[in-house]
């Protein structure tokens, strides 16, 4: 049976997921789930549907209250602090509000992800020049995160997500205050990086994006799943 | 770790320490004025065992023979001299050789001694103590035994001087333990809290690297980095003040140090100057070491 679960072509297993923050307050309740390698996937549900909670439990920034994550094969509770860093390395992640270093370039903004992973100097510049012209960034390589406009730091934070080629992206409303025009950018990012092989998570309360695209979404409410097609 | 890793975290130490200015110079004299009072006292006590030393080794205990003493008793003297442990070894100064040296050593006094008839100086032994025993209490007790013996006039050393010497090197030495225990905590103590408001306002530098997947290790060196560059540099700092100070009073220490009978002020040692440096390190390692505790627990790294 467990056999059977690590080797399943889904990335992304949950079983039987809940987090409550105290008594009353259950954020995600019972969510069983499954994330084929490859796919793109929206997330979608209203505010407080618990969107953002369970990307939480999935970069393992807390652990469940009950129920098991298995993400490409490994079991999330029983992730060593060791093995913590190397299994986020395989994650590219991009939060709601995303933060950033104010003093360093965005350059050194998007290199970080690969430095801190002790990848050599040379490498770290080469990729990270790609990355930067991959995400249209060139022009303000030089520039500092508090002088960019909101639309151009959320694709800094794409870059620096995706500057290691990550086998999961992990991205919570990369577009939600984007204007048409950068959110049409970015997803069109997401697409290239997809098809590149790398699986996607996509959370959204914009249901719209969700359905327009033809892709699959599971779409959360108070907690529960009540739709995933 | 490797070369690539190694260069972000010194540039993340160094750039940290110089984005805060302000609190860098106020943590940086702090800790520097602490290490300062703190070898002060080392040196002190450096130089006060010095002289202790030195002074030990011009301990000589006198012991004054009667005029009318017998060679057997002589003999049974040097019997009982040479079965004293605490002997290193002896010497006879005889009436005439003790006379010589008097009117060599106070030429202008010869007169003194003119007016008496005959030599009134006594023959004596220059007794001479091993290293372990050069102390008010061995001294004390070795004076008594010989006081017994026949034959002795009396027994003399420099006892009141050199038990206040003693005393004042063991209250030097235990103030320089306490002072020194409550400056180090101290030291650790601002180090430590410096850092973590070091950490404070690197929260969301933290949050990004620990995202991208940063291992504890490379998390923790930074700030360990910085703590030990902190503790190193006032180290460094307090003993360059020190040894300023040291040369601007050393022409007038030399001056006075023959008078009082002590040896030369010296300086640490430069094996003592490495130690304290690296204590200057351990010291901020351990204090920053303090301060990243609660990243582990946060970051779960
Ligand atoms: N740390 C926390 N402590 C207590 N309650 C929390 C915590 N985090 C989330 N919650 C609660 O869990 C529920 C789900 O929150 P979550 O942030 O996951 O919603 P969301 O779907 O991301 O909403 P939005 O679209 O507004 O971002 C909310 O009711 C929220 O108040
Ligand atoms: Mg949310």
């Amino acid at each position: 049976m467990l056999r059977q679960k690590l080797n399943s072509p889904e990335i992304i297993q949950m079983f039987g997921v809940s987090k409550s923050y105290g008594p009353n307050c259950t954020a995600l309740e019972e969510i069983s789930l499954g994330i084929t390698r490859g796919d793109f996937v929206f997330l979608t549900g209203p505010s407080g549907a618990g969107k953002t909670t369970l990307l939480r439990l999935l970069i393992a920034a807390e652990p469940p209250t009950r129920g098991q994550i298995i993400v490409n094969g490994r079991n999330l509770s029983r992730l060593r602090p060791a093995e913590l860093s190397h299994y986020r390395r395989q994650l590219g992640i991009i939060f709601q509000q995303s933060k950033f270093l104010s003093h360093r370039t965005v350059f050194d903004n998007v290199a970080i992800t690969l430095q801190a992973q002790g990848i050599p100097n040379k490498v770290v510049k080469k990729r990270t020049w790609e990355t930067l012209q991959w995400a249209g960034l060139e022009e303000k390589k030089e520039a500092y995160p508090a002088r960019l406009s909101e639309g151009e730091r959320q694709k800094v934070a794409v870059a620096r997500a995706l500057v290691d080629s990550p086998l999961i992206l992990i991205a919570d409303e990369p577009t939600g205050n984007l204007d048409e025009k950068f959110a049409a950018e970015i997803y069109k990012l997401f697409e290239e990086i997809n098809r590149r092989g790398t699986t996607i998570l996509f959370a959204t309360h914009a249901r719209q994006l969700a359905e327009r695209s033809g892709r699959r979404a599971i779409v959360l409410r108070q907690g529960q799943i009540v739709e995933s097609r | 770790m490797n070369w690539s890793s190694m260069t972000f975290v010194i540039r993340e130490t160094v750039g940290n320490f110089l984005r805060r200015k302000g609190e860098a110079f106020f943590v940086t004299s702090a800790v520097t004025v602490s290490m300062v009072i703190l070898g002060a006292f080392g040196l002190l006590l450096t130089n006060l065992e010095r002289a202790l030393e030195n002074l030990g080794e011009q301990v000589r205990v006198v012991v004054f023979l009667r005029d009318d003493l017998t060679p057997t008793q002589r003999s049974r003297l040097e019997d009982t001299l040479r079965r004293q442990s605490e002997v290193e070894r002896f010497r006879f100064v005889s009436k005439e050789e003790a006379y010589a040296q008097f009117t060599q050593s106070f030429p202008g006094n010869r007169n003194l001694l003119a007016g008496i008839e005959g030599n009134p100086l006594p023959a004596s032994y220059l007794v001479s103590l091993k290293g372990e025993f050069r102390q008010g209490r061995d001294l004390e007790r070795l004076s008594r035994t010989l006081s017994s013996v026949a034959g002795i006039e009396d027994v003399e050393y420099g006892k009141k001087w050199l038990e206040r010497f003693e005393a004042v090197v063991a209250t030097v030495r235990v103030a320089g333990i306490v002072i020194g225990s409550l400056l180090g905590f101290s030291v650790l103590f601002i180090i430590a809290s410096s850092i973590q408001r070091s950490m404070a306002q690197r929260q969301e530098e933290l949050e990004v690297l620990q995202w991208a997947g940063a291992t504890r290790t490379m998390m923790r060196m930074p700030i360990l980095c910085e703590g030990a560059f902190l503790g190193g540099c006032c180290a460094v700092l307090a003993l360059a003040l020190l040894g300023a100070l040291f040369w601007a009073l050393q022409s007038r220490l030399n001056l006075s140090a023959p008078f009082l009978g002590l040896p030369p002020p010296v300086f640490f040692s430069r094996q003592v100057i490495g130690g304290g440096v690296a204590a200057g390190v351990a010291l901020g390692v351990v204090g920053s070491s303090f301060a990243c505790r609660p990243l582990s627990r946060k970051h779960g790294a």
